[in-house]
C-alpha cells in the first residue's frame, strides 16, 4: 500500500505539528523529575547489567529507520537513542528520556524494516506526547493504583520465569515503570499511540499495513507466556489489529513478507536472541528463529547448528502451539505448569505421553540431521559434536555419544565446552551419568 | 464534641508515634535445603565465586511504592561483602570475579545470561525448595560453559527485596488497622536468598532463604552480619570455625 505525495506531505506535516503543540503544554512537577531519573537509572542498568546488545551497524540501522519519524523540533529532556536489549520476549518500550528499546526477542520474529520501523513510530510517539508522565501522574492518583502496584510488585523479587529480562532488571526502579515496560498504558493512550504512530509511518514513506501485520504476528503466541488479567484497560492486540485495519482501509489480513535482507542484516541479534530463548525455555521460538535463518541460507553450518540445538531442546514438545494451547486460558495455564515444574520435570511428564513420545522421537530425529549437516558443512565447528554427543546420552546410544564427545574435545578451543565434555566422556565411560541437556 | 476532638487528638497522636517507632527486628530462615550430595560429602564446597548480588529496594508511600535504585545497589554490594566475611569466617574461600574488560562483549553477557537463567530458576526454586535436596534444581550446562567459574566448587547466586514504608504510609496503615484490625505495611522488611550451585554440573548445592523485620538501609553492615551468621548456620556443610 502506497501513499500519493500530497497524502504524504499532509500526514508529515500533521505529524509535526502535534508534538510542537504537545510540548509547549507540558510542564515537568517534581514528580515528573523523579520519574525520569528512575528511567535514567534503568539506562545505567540495562548497560551494566550487559542486558543492551552492542552491534554498531544494527545500531546505525535502527537510529536510520528511526529518524524521519522523529519530531523535527528538539524535545525537552529527550535524547533520542535506539538501542538493542538481549530479551527474548516480543516486546519494545520507549523511556520517556527518549531511550528506545528494541528487545532482541522482536527484531527475532519481525519480518522486515517496515514492521520495525512502525514499532519504532508508536514508541517515539509515547516519548513526544509525554505519556509515561501523564500515565505515571493518573495512576498516582487513582484509588486502584495501590491494588495494581502491588500486584506488580508480585513480580519484582527476582523477575519470574517468562518474564522479560527487562523487567528483572527493572527491579530497583518504580513498579510503576514495571507495569509501563510489562504491559504498556492504558487502552486509550496506547490506542492514540498506535493511530498517531500510523501516521508517522507514512508520512516516512513506509508501509502502513505492515505495522498490522507486526501486531499479527504479536499475536501468533509461539510460547505460553502470562495473560495479564488485572490490567483489562490495556488493548487487546486483536483489537489494536481491527482498529489499524480500519484506519488505513484493509479488509483482510496483511500476507507475510519476510525480507532475506532484514534477516541477513539481524542475523547477529537472531543468533543471539536463539541462546537467549533457549536458556529461557523459549524453545519453539528458537525452532521458529533458526528455520528462519536456515531458510535464508541452507548452507550456513551455524545457523543449522543452531536449528539442531533448538530441535534437540524442544524435545517432546511440538514446533507449533494448536490453536486450543494458544487461547488466553491455555497461554495462562500452560505458563503456570512451566513455573511450577523444572525443566527435566517438565519433558518427563509431556515425555510419558503418546504425543510427547512422538514430538520426541521426531525433534531428535531432526536434531541429528541439522547437527550432523553443520558438522559436515564446517569441520572445525565443535559445537555440533557436543550437541550430538549430549543427544546420543539421552537416547541411550553410548558408543555414538563417546564418539561424538571425543571430536568436540579435540575441536574445541573453549575451555568450559571442552571440560564440560570431558566430564560427561569420563562419565559415560566410568559408569552412568545423568544430564545431557 | 470536646470528647470526640480529645479522642481524635489521641489517635493521631497514637498513629504518629506508632509510625516514627523503630519496629523489632525479627529475623527469621525461612528455608534452608542442602542437597543430598554435600550432606553425603560426594561433593564439597571449599572454594566460591560470588555472583553480583541483586537487590530491590523500594520505599513504600501512601501513593505506592517507588524505587531507589542508588540504594539497592548500596545494599546489594554490602550483602555480597558481608556474606563474603561470614563464608571467609567458616572457612571457605572466596575467589574474586576475573575482571572483564568494558569491551569484552561476550564475557559480560556470559556473566549476564547467567544471572538471567538463575532468575528463571529461581521460580521453581522458591515454589519447591525441597527439591534442592534430590538436586533437581539444575541451571545446566550454561553453568559449566562459564569459563571465569571454573576454579571455584561453586557459584554464590545473591538476591534480595527491601521494603521501607514512608512515615506516612505507617501513619495510614496505624489508622486502618486500627479500623479493621488488619495490620500491614508498617514494618520495613527486608528478605534475601543465597543459592549455592555446582560450578561443574549446574545443579543447586545448597539454598537458604531468610526475612528480617529491619530497615537493612540502616546499620547495614550490622545487621546483615547478624542475619547472615543465623541463616548460613542452617546449612550443615557450613559450620562455624
Amino acid at each position: 500500500m502506497r501513499l500519493t505525495p500530497a497524502a504524504a506531505v499532509a500526514a508529515l506535516a500533521t505529524v509535526a505539528l502535534l508534538p510542537a503543540q504537545e510540548q509547549s503544554s507540558f510542564r515537568f512537577t517534581k514528580v515528573d523529575l523523579k520519574l525520569l531519573e528512575e528511567y535514567e537509572a534503568l539506562d545505567q542498568k540495562y548497560e551494566n547489567c550487559a542486558l543492551v546488545y552492542h552491534d554498531a551497524d544494527l545500531e546505525k540501522h535502527l537510529a536510520d529507520l528511526a529518524a524521519p519519524l522523529l519530531p523535527r523540533a528538539p524535545l525537552e529532556r529527550v535524547k533520542w537513542q535506539f538501542r538493542i536489549l538481549r530479551d527474548p520476549m516480543v516486546n519494545a518500550h520507549a523511556s520517556p528520556n527518549g531511550s528506545v528499546y528494541l528487545n532482541t526477542g522482536l527484531l527475532a520474529r519481525a519480518e522486515n524494516d517496515d514492521q520495525v520501523a512502525g514499532v519504532l513510530a508508536h514508541e517515539v510517539t509515547h516519548v513526544v506526547r509525554r505519556d509515561t508522565y501523564i500515565f505515571n501522574r493518573s495512576q498516582r492518583k487513582k484509588a486502584v493504583a495501590s491494588e495494581i502496584i502491588s500486584v506488580a510488585a508480585a513480580w519484582i523479587p527476582a523477575g519470574n520465569w517468562g518474564v522479560a529480562v527487562a523487567v528483572a532488571a527493572a527491579a530497583n526502579v518504580s513498579p510503576l515503570v514495571i507495569l509501563d515496560l510489562e504491559y504498556g498504558y492504558s487502552r486509550e493512550i496506547e490506542e492514540e499511540a498506535d493511530r498517531i504512530g500510523l501516521e508517522r509511518l507514512k508520512g516516512a514513506g513506509r508501509d502502513p499495513a505492515q505495522l498490522v501485520r507486526m501486531f499479527e504476528i504479536l499475536d501468533d503466541k509461539l510460547e505460553p507466556e502470562p495473560v495479564p488479567r488485572f490490567f483489562l484497560d490495556h488493548p487487546r492486540t486483536k483489537d489494536r489489529i481491527v482498529y489499524l485495519k480500519e484506519a488505513i482501509g484493509l479488509d483482510r489480513d496483511v500476507p507475510a513478507r519476510d525480507d532475506p535482507g532484514y534477516a541477513d542484516r539481524m542475523r547477529p541479534a537472531i543468533l543471539q536472541n536463539i541462546q537467549l530463548d533457549l536458556d529461557s525455555r523459549r524453545f519453539r521460538s528458537a525452532v521458529a528463529a533458526a528455520e528462519r535463518l536456515a531458510a535464508a541460507h541452507p548452507e550456513d553450518p551455524v545457523a543449522l547448528y543452531w536449528l539442531g540445538e533448538s530441535y534437540r531442546a524442544l524435545g517432546p514438545r511440538e514446533p507449533r502451539l494448536t490453536q486450543e494451547q494458544a487461547s488466553d486460558g491455555a497461554l495462562r495455564k500452560g505458563y503456570k505448569q512451566t513455573e511450577k515444574r523444572t525443566e527435566a520435570e517438565d519433558d518427563k511428564a509431556l515425555a510419558a505421553t503418546p504425543e510427547g513420545r512422538k514430538a520426541l522421537e521426531a525433534n531428535q530425529r531432526k536434531a541429528e540431521e541439522f547437527l550432523r549437516q553443520a558438522a559436515s558443512l564446517d569441520a572445525s565447528l565443535s559445537g555440533p559434536y557436543f550437541g550430538l554427543g549430549a543427544l546420543y546420552q539421552q537416547q541411550g546410544k553410548k558408543e555414538q555419544a563417546v564418539e561424538a564427545y571425543k571430536k568436540c574435545i579435540e575441536l574445541s578451543k573453549r575451555p568450559g565446552e571442552k571440560g564440560l565434555a570431558q566430564r560427561r566422556l569420563e562419565g559415560l565411560t566410568k559408569g552412568p551419568q545423568g544430564g545431557g541437556k | 464534641m470536646k470528647s470526640a476532638l480529645l479522642f481524635s487528638c489521641a489517635a493521631a497522636l497514637l498513629c504518629n508515634c506508632i509510625a516514627h517507632a523503630e519496629w523489632p527486628n525479627v529475623n527469621y530462615v525461612c528455608v534452608a535445603k542442602v542437597n543430598k550430595k554435600l550432606t553425603a560429602k560426594q561433593v564439597a564446597i571449599h572454594k566460591v565465586m560470588l555472583l553480583p548480588a541483586g537487590v530491590a529496594f523500594n520505599t513504600i508511600g501512601t501513593r505506592g511504592p517507588e524505587g531507589e535504585t542508588a540504594e539497592g545497589d548500596r545494599l546489594a554490594s554490602s550483602f555480597r561483602a558481608a556474606l563474603a566475611k561470614e563464608l571467609s569466617s567458616r572457612g571457605v574461600e572466596v575467589l574474586p570475579i576475573p575482571p572483564v574488560q568494558a569491551d569484552d562483549d561476550a564475557a559480560r553477557y556470559a556473566l549476564a545470561d547467567l544471572q538471567a537463567k538463575y532468575n528463571n530458576v529461581d521460580v521453581q526454586l522458591q515454589k519447591k525448595p525441597g527439591r534442592v535436596r534430590n538436586g533437581q534444581i539444575t541451571l545446566g550446562d550454561l553453568v559449566a560453559k562459564f569459563e571465569p567459574g571454573a576454579p571455584a566448587d561453586a557459584l554464590v547466586f545473591i538476591r534480595g527485596s527491601a521494603q521501607v514504608p514512608t512515615a506516612g504510609r505507617k501513619a495510614v496503615g496505624v489508622a486502618v488497622g486500627l479500623g479493621v484490625g488488619i495490620w500491614s505495611g508498617i514494618a520495613a522488611e527486608f528478605s534475601g536468598e543465597i543459592a549455592f550451585v555446582d560450578s561443574k554440573t549446574g545443579e543447586v548445592l545448597a539454598f537458604v532463604e531468610f526475612q528480617r523485620e529491619a530497615n537493612m538501609a540502616e546499620h547495614t553492615d550490622e545487621r546483615f552480619a547478624e542475619s547472615l551468621s543465623e541463616a548460613l548456620q542452617k546449612l550443615s556443610f557450613l559450620k562455624k570455625m
